[in-house]
């Protein structure tokens, strides 16, 4: 198509449609820039279209690059594609001077078409980018959002992929550790977690990976900055894909080390004086009570130390030195300590040692040695040197003779007795003066208060089965069935200590308080023994209790009412019941045996003469009388010693009781037995029983119970050949008690 | 406002933002549907919203290109600055001058977000998250310390956002702030939202705004001129939209300028 249009009239068309393109496009949108820069580049996009008008052949593609272009430097978008498509058909022919035929108004509309299709192409990519970056910017800033909660927040948070390896780490979790960043990623949690914890942690991420739980909670040790521990309470939790497994793990972890290190401190403040940094009465408390509670043959021994003239120096120095001089004795004290030595501060200026397993005296004494060395050299406080000495009481026994109160009392007695005999040494605990210290007076003035307010205690002796099998397994033939217990009383005494009976019963039958003791005694042992009873399936293999009656209890006349009444309220069969009393204690005091012992032994109850042989042992009378069993008295067995001082006359005698009371249908049960010797001996002549502490000394119930429980289950209580021999139902329990052990 | 640091209130497409809206506003498409809803809300109460955003942005353009061209300022701190669109502060005064440096500052998550993408090849421009009701935090970032030179004139621009500080965050004391850390010879840029007329519908398209973080408080004439005391107001001092200087071959057609006060926004630029 050939349109004449001169070069010049073609530019100037051009820039005259530019213009009015421009002025229509800026009024309609928000233009990047203003009218000139628009007008400008609107020239160009006019001589494309105009370029596009007269092409030969004619083609409107062209148009579209131009409505792109359009597109994009125009904002608001719609009404600059309308604007110009409105120009376009208006002005562009007329401001080219051009008249519109039929051909020139279809090239123009083509042309509009095509920029259109351009500019619609090009709009729709524009919003499209500018949605995806908006988008991706709230992706961002969400994200930059839960990081900084994530590296903002005091815990520290691991999260971990379906591996186990480490994908992210925050802030804390890696000040927590004192790690680098790339020293985490890639890694698994429990490498980093203390030795002794990795393995098991590692197993359990790995097992809730496989198989569960969601949440997984557990306390467990870091390998911390420079070589420090750390203590973290760990939740993880496993988010899973549909298929079941594990896809990540998170891990928050919490540091309670501080947390942990305070408790411990707390526990440590409990446990220990803040001076001097020992520990206190509660240590001592509980390594005596593991020792008493340890095996019954176990010893203990206690040094317990009070400086002389410490108050002297806390009066004229002041307190301040007075604890600068405690801290350096303490000092002194802890280096004159022999392994297994425990040095505990009282308060005040006292102190004490204990010695665990002593051989004897011997090991205590030692340590006092010690200790009074250890102050030998005076000790400087700031540039004074103060000369302070140590008065000591001493005290070694079986781990199991009474309680920490007792061992303390005995201790403290014994140091006020080292004080007044001069200070500056030690005395020994010796029971005897103990006992004798304690005046009748004030005890016969206590015991009807000790009565009333139950400061009497039961204490336990094993009896047991002598026979042929009697000792298989047990060490050095000690192992013997344990058919009975004799009933021992102790006053558990709130000063003067554990009271064994010499130093009250004699009182409390002279006073008569004896009678209300002994119905505290039997009644206390009697529900004991009831209890041990249900311990037995069926009753068998239960022990019997053997408990001690006085001369005046035998006496009083409603003795065997009593007793009936303590058995009904019990409930323990009257033949795990046995009575035990003196030869002199069984008479009346007309010589005739007392009544009230057919009694008891028609109702099923076992009478049992104690200390047979020490008496005027008039063997016409047993034949009378309802008993059933002999207590042969420590001499007797004295007598059996070792090989070396074999006593053959003794034996013959023992031998000739054992023999006579068997023929009287009587059971014989040796006291007193130490060694193993003896108890072979007391065997060969035929005795059915014995105790001593060759088989255990006096036990709490609480021990015995525990040697019920530890019996196999219906264990017979003596030997069948025994049995057999003998035709008095002597098995089911003989009753001994007596108040003296 | 409460007292939770900015990253606590969170990123939330669902509801609207006073920075997309007004991208919207404008034909852009940097918005979300919350954001187009709540504006086509404003839209029903205020047919004119997207004229007068039109106008506003005219009129930031015209004021950046005197500020870089006339008043020879090379350094501007824009406050409230928005979604990046076409013609941002940095075009129009990197356009005049190629060293220009300016410092974008809005409290708006995404928009900060989308600003930094946009300005990553750009060393002489970058944004800061932060809210400037806290002036002394954004004089004392390393954004404005380490791009800004405040013992030069400074280019303080403060449009279209005034009117989202309430009296009780107490604008006059954040503008002072901002001229106090300035040198004479700086200069402020402001818009602001009036209600002196058209009162009705600008309190219907204010009401909307109550469903963003930022509410909006139209102010008077007076009220707002009081804001701007301590600057000398160029001419034509505080004026509708559209009068301020206008500028079609620089800056566009203002579609108001036949009608100022249907922008119901105030315009001035002082010099300190
Ligand atoms: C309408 S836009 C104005 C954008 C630009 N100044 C303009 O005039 O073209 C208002 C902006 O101010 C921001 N804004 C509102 N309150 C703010 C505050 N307290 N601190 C910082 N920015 C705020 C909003 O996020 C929004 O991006």
């Amino acid at each position: 198509m050939e349109r004449s249009l001169s070069p010049a009239a073609r530019r100037r068309g051009v820039a005259r449609f530019a213009q009015v393109w421009a002025r229509a496009i800026v009024g309609a949108s928000y233009p990047a820039t203003g009218l000139v820069d628009v007008e400008e580049r609107l020239l160009g996009l006019t001589e494309r279209l105009v370029d596009a008008l007269f092409g030969e052949p004619f083609a409107a593609e062209p148009a579209a690059a131009v409505g792109a272009v359009v597109a994009e430097h125009t904002f608001a978008a719609a009404d600059a594609l309308a604007a110009t498509i409105r120009v376009c058909g208006a002005r562009l022919l007329a401001e080219l001077r051009l008249d519109a035929d039929d051909e020139l108004a279809g090239r123009v509309a083509a042309l509009q078409g095509a920029l259109a299709h351009g500019y619609t192409r090009a709009l729709r990519e524009r919003i499209l980018a500018g949605q995806d970056s908006i988008h991706r910017a709230a992706h961002l800033a969400t994200d930059a959002r839960f990081r900084t909660i994530f590296n903002g927040a005091a815990i520290g948070i691991v999260l971990a992929d379906a591996a186990g390896r480490i994908v992210d780490a925050n802030d804390a979790f890696l000040r927590m550790l004192g790690v680098a960043p790339h020293r985490v990623h890639g890694r698994a949690l429990h490498e980093f977690a203390h030795p002794e914890d990795a393995a098991g942690l590692r197993d359990a991420h790995a097992a809730q990976r496989l198989t569960g739980p969601a949440h997984l909670r557990t306390e467990l040790r870091f390998a911390g900055p420079a070589g420090a521990t750390v203590r973290a309470e760990l939740t993880t939790s496993c988010l899973r894909r549909a298929d079941g497994r594990g896809e990540v793990q998170l891990s928050m972890i919490v540091d309670v080390t501080e947390r942990h290190r305070l408790q411990s401190e707390l526990r440590r403040q409990a446990r220990h004086d803040p001076l001097t940094g020992l520990p206190n009465r509660t240590v001592l408390a509980e390594r005596v009570t593991e020792l008493m509670s340890a095996e019954p043959d176990r010893r203990l021994g206690l040094c317990f130390i009070d400086l002389d003239g410490f108050k002297a120096v806390n009066d004229s120095l002041g307190h301040d030195v007075g604890d600068r001089l405690l801290v350096a004795v303490a000092g002194r004290l802890t280096g004159a300590l022999a392994a297994g030595q425990l040095l505990v501060r009282m308060g005040g200026d006292e102190f004490v040692i204990l010695l665990a397993d002593t051989a004897g005296i011997d090991d205590v004494t030692a340590t006092a040695t010690a200790v009074l060395a250890a102050l030998a050299e005076p000790v400087r406080v700031g540039d004074q040197a103060l000369s302070i000495g140590a008065s000591m009481g001493l005290v070694e026994r079986p781990a199991t003779d009474g309680d920490l109160a007792d061992l303390l009392r005995a201790a403290d007695i014994t140091l006020y007795q080292a004080k007044d005999a001069g200070r500056g040494r030690w005395e020994v605990f010796d029971a005897e003066r103990n006992a004798r210290q304690v005046t009748r007076h004030t005890l016969s003035t206590m015991l009807p208060g000790a009565v009333e307010q139950d400061q009497f205690t039961v204490v336990y002796q094993p009896i047991v089965t002598l026979g042929e099998q009697s000792g298989v397994g047990g060490v050095g033939g000690v192992g013997g069935v344990m058919v009975g217990v004799e009933a021992l009383v102790r006053w558990r005494h709130p000063r003067f200590g554990l009271l064994s009976p010499e130093a009250f019963i004699g009182l409390a039958e002279e006073t008569g308080q004896i009678v209300l003791l002994g119905r505290r005694v039997l009644e206390l042992a009697c529900r004991q023994a009831a209890r041990w009873r249900e311990l037995c399936p069926d009753g068998v293999g239960a022990p019997y209790v053997s408990v001690n009656l006085t001369a005046r209890q035998t006496r009083e006349a409603d003795l065997v009412d009593q007793v009936a009444r303590i058995l009904d309220e019990t409930g323990l069969p009257a033949r795990l019941l046995q009575l035990e009393l003196t030869e002199s204690a069984l008479m009346s005091a007309a010589g005739e045996p007392m009544r009230a012992l057919d009694d008891l032994a028609a109702m099923g109850v076992r009478i049992a003469i104690d200390d047979f042989g020490t008496g005027y042992s008039n063997l016409a009378y047993l034949r009378r009388l309802p008993v059933h069993t002999l207590k042969l008295a420590g001499p007797f067995v004295d007598g059996f010693g070792s090989a070396h001082q074999h006593d053959p006359d003794g034996e013959k005698i023992v031998r000739m009781l054992v023999e006579l009371a068997h023929s009287l249908r009587l059971t014989v049960t040796a006291e007193g037995v130490e060694t193993a010797a003896q108890a072979e001996r007391l065997r060969q002549v035929d005795c059915d029983s014995a105790q001593g502490y060759l088989f255990a000394p006096p036990l709490p119930p609480g021990e015995i119970t525990r040697r019920l429980r530890a019996t196999p289950v219906g264990a017979p209580p003596a030997a069948p050949s025994t049995v057999s021999t003998l035709p008095a139902p002597r098995v089911k329990g003989a009753a001994t008690s007596r108040f003296v052990s | 406002m409460d007292e939770l640091p900015g990253w606590a209130a969170g990123v939330d497409v669902d509801r609207p933002s006073a920075a997309r809206m007004y991208d919207y506003a404008l034909g852009g498409s940097h918005n979300f549907a919350a954001d187009r809803e709540a504006t086509q809300a404003v839209i029903a109460a205020f047919p004119d919203g997207p004229l007068v955003a039109r106008s506003n942005r005219l009129f930031l353009h015209r004021a950046v290109r005197f500020l870089a061209a006339e008043a020879g300022i090379t350094q501007f701190l824009d406050l409230g600055s928005g979604v990046p669109t076409v013609g941002n502060v940095h075009e129009v005064a990197q356009g005049v001058n190629p060293q220009a440096r300016v410092v974008y500052v809005d409290i708006d998550p995404v928009a900060v977000v989308h600003s930094r993408m946009l300005l990553a090849d750009n060393p002489l421009a970058t944004v800061l998250h932060a809210d400037i009701r806290e002036p002394a935090s954004i004089l004392g970032s390393s954004e404005v310390t380490g791009l800004l030179d405040l013992s030069r004139p400074t280019a303080v621009l403060m449009v279209t956002v005034l009117h989202f500080i309430s009296d009780g965050d107490d604008p006059a004391g954040i503008i002072g702030a901002f001229r106090a850390a300035t040198v004479p010879g700086s200069y402020l840029a402001v818009s602001h939202v009036t209600a002196d007329e058209r009162a009705e519908q600008v309190h219907g398209a204010g009401k909307v705004y109550e469903s963003t973080p930022t509410g909006v408080t139209p102010r008077s004439r007076a009220a707002i001129a009081d804001l701007l005391a301590g600057y000398d107001l160029v001419e034509p001092g505080l004026v509708y939209l559209p009068s301020w200087r206008p500028d079609e071959k620089h800056g566009g057609i203002d579609p108001l300028a036949d009608d100022p006060s249907r922008a119901v926004a105030l315009a001035a630029v002082g010099r300190r």
